[in-house]
């Protein structure tokens, strides 16, 4: 048994699977696979789709799952519920079960906030959404920069972040286990120096570049792999800030 | 020491012993025996070696402080692909930019779309028309489409290189004052044409990223 997931599923949700299926792998349809590529995807939707959109079509064709357990609606992005008609066009034998995720219980962001390095604190966080229970709590470590936004598609963008980079965004709320806390999710530092990503053709990106504008900090958008100019970009705007 | 910076179309150089400055065109780079450079700046920087490498917008910050002193200022640098925006605030670090992608190719574009029609700035005249554009492939699109109805060469290079400083002025966030660098700060027909939009407008050449490295380059010897 193959079960796929896209987003933060509900708690609830996961541990009935958990129980219906104890021996079930798990495949988090989100994230790149290695030897599976994105680019599968653009035959059936548009070049203008956000890459966590096109990686979801590409993982699920590539992967089979027997269930979809696909998260739709404020929790994850319109985007994914148009996409649910194609995956069942192209595997017609696969279950998606369909879900909101309104939870509201606060698992803290002990992560998000540690002395961990960025790209390990990205790890930790994605793999952990299907833990349903807190986890041990790392310690508390003042920031020297800070990063807003989803998970990006392409890591190598968090080995630019200083140690001590504090994590905020959406990734804050999925640490949380609460994706739809707009509250937590337009929180930053106030005056802590921040980069504010956002995956090209995301509807977040109104959020991104609006709060950058708020609290002085660099908007950036990028589809897929990171290019070199991108990369400078941050680069320069966290040695300006006298991040290291 | 041998500094360069290494843009996308033109490479800077500066000799800090003879003080000695060059432009060259990426082109005929080749047939010149620049020796191995000491600092290095710029898109193109791996094609004139290595040595030690300095971030574009910290050279363009730097060298702005040395034209623009460094209490409050806003730098806008066009180059061939990009545009960078730098602005200081009370003496410190406010914000940056740097566009890669859209609105990118702006210098590159009026230089290319010129020399198809063998046109230098001397040939045009500032106009009110623009051209609504964001990028530079874009605006050659809308050229092409203008003259094809009723616009002169003359007068659709003009429009595009008009909605071109429009379009830096918005990225620089309609500033009232900037300085203006790299190479199109030396096309009087954009100079002017962005001068229509931020009054007090202040060209400063190809220099400001060299003069940033040489800045860099003496602190960093120094602390050697």
């Amino acid at each position: 048994m193959k079960i796929g997931f896209t987003g933060v599923p509900p708690l609830e949700k996961i541990k009935d699977l958990k129980i219906k299926y104890p021996n079930a792998k798990w495949f988090d349809l989100d994230v790149p696979t290695m030897g599976i590529s994105k680019e599968f995807a653009v035959q059936y939707i548009p070049e203008t789709t956000c890459s966590v959109i096109q990686t979801i079509l590409a993982n699920s064709f590539a992967i089979k799952p027997n269930i979809i357990l696909a998260v739709t609606g404020s929790a994850k992005c319109d985007q994914m519920m148009f996409l649910l008609p194609i995956i069942t066009r192209l595997l017609p034998d696969l279950k998606i079960i369909e879900t909101k995720n309104n939870d509201s219980k606060n698992f803290g962001n002990p992560i998000s906030t540690s002395a961990l390095p960025l790209e390990e604190k990205f790890r930790l966080i994605t793999e952990n959404v299907l833990n349903t229970e807190p986890n041990d709590v790392p310690a508390f470590a003042k920031p020297k920069a800070g990063f807003w936004g989803v998970p990006p598609y392409d890591f190598s963008i968090l080995k630019l972040f200083p140690d001590y980079t504090h994590v905020f965004g959406w990734t804050r709320c999925m640490e949380n286990k609460t994706p739809i806390n707009l509250q937590l999710e337009l929180h930053v530092d106030k005056n802590l120096p921040t980069v504010f990503f956002c995956q090209s053709f995301c509807a977040k990106n109104i959020l991104a570049k609006e709060l950058a504008h708020k609290h002085k900090g660099l908007y950036v958008e990028a589809d897929g792999l990171i290019d070199n100019s991108t990369k400078a970009k941050i680069q320069a705007f966290l040695e300006l800030r006298n991040c290291f | 020491m041998l500094l360069i910076d290494a843009g996308t179309s033109y490479i800077k150089t500066y000799d800090t012993v003879t003080a000695e400055t060059s432009v060259l065109h990426i082109t005929d780079f080749a047939k010149n025996n620049l020796v191995r450079p000491n600092y290095t700046t710029g898109h193109n920087t791996n094609l004139v070696g290595q040595g030690i490498f300095v971030n574009e917008l910290v050279a363009l910050a730097e060298g702005a402080k040395v034209f623009c002193g460094n209490k409050e200022f806003n730098i806008l640098d066009i180059g061939s692909r990009d545009m960078k925006l730098i602005s200081f605030r009370s003496s410190n670090f406010d914000k940056c930019d740097w566009n890669t992608s859209c609105g990118a190719m702006i210098g590159f574009t009026i230089e290319l779309i010129m020399k198809y029609f063998n046109k230098t700035p001397g040939d045009l005249r500032v106009t009110d028309k623009y051209f609504d554009i964001t990028c530079g492939l874009l605006g050659i699109t809308k050229f092409f489409d203008q003259i094809s109805k009723d616009a002169s060469i003359e007068e659709g290079l003009s429009s595009l290189i008009n909605g071109m400083a429009r379009f830096s002025w918005q990225f620089a966030g309609k500033p009232e004052s900037l300085y203006l660098s790299g190479g199109l700060s030396e096309n009087m027909v954009f100079v002017e044409s962005l001068k229509k939009l931020v009054p007090e407008l202040k060209p400063l050449g190809r220099f400001v990223l060299i003069e940033g490295l040489k800045k860099i380059a003496e602190q960093k010897e120094e602390n050697k």
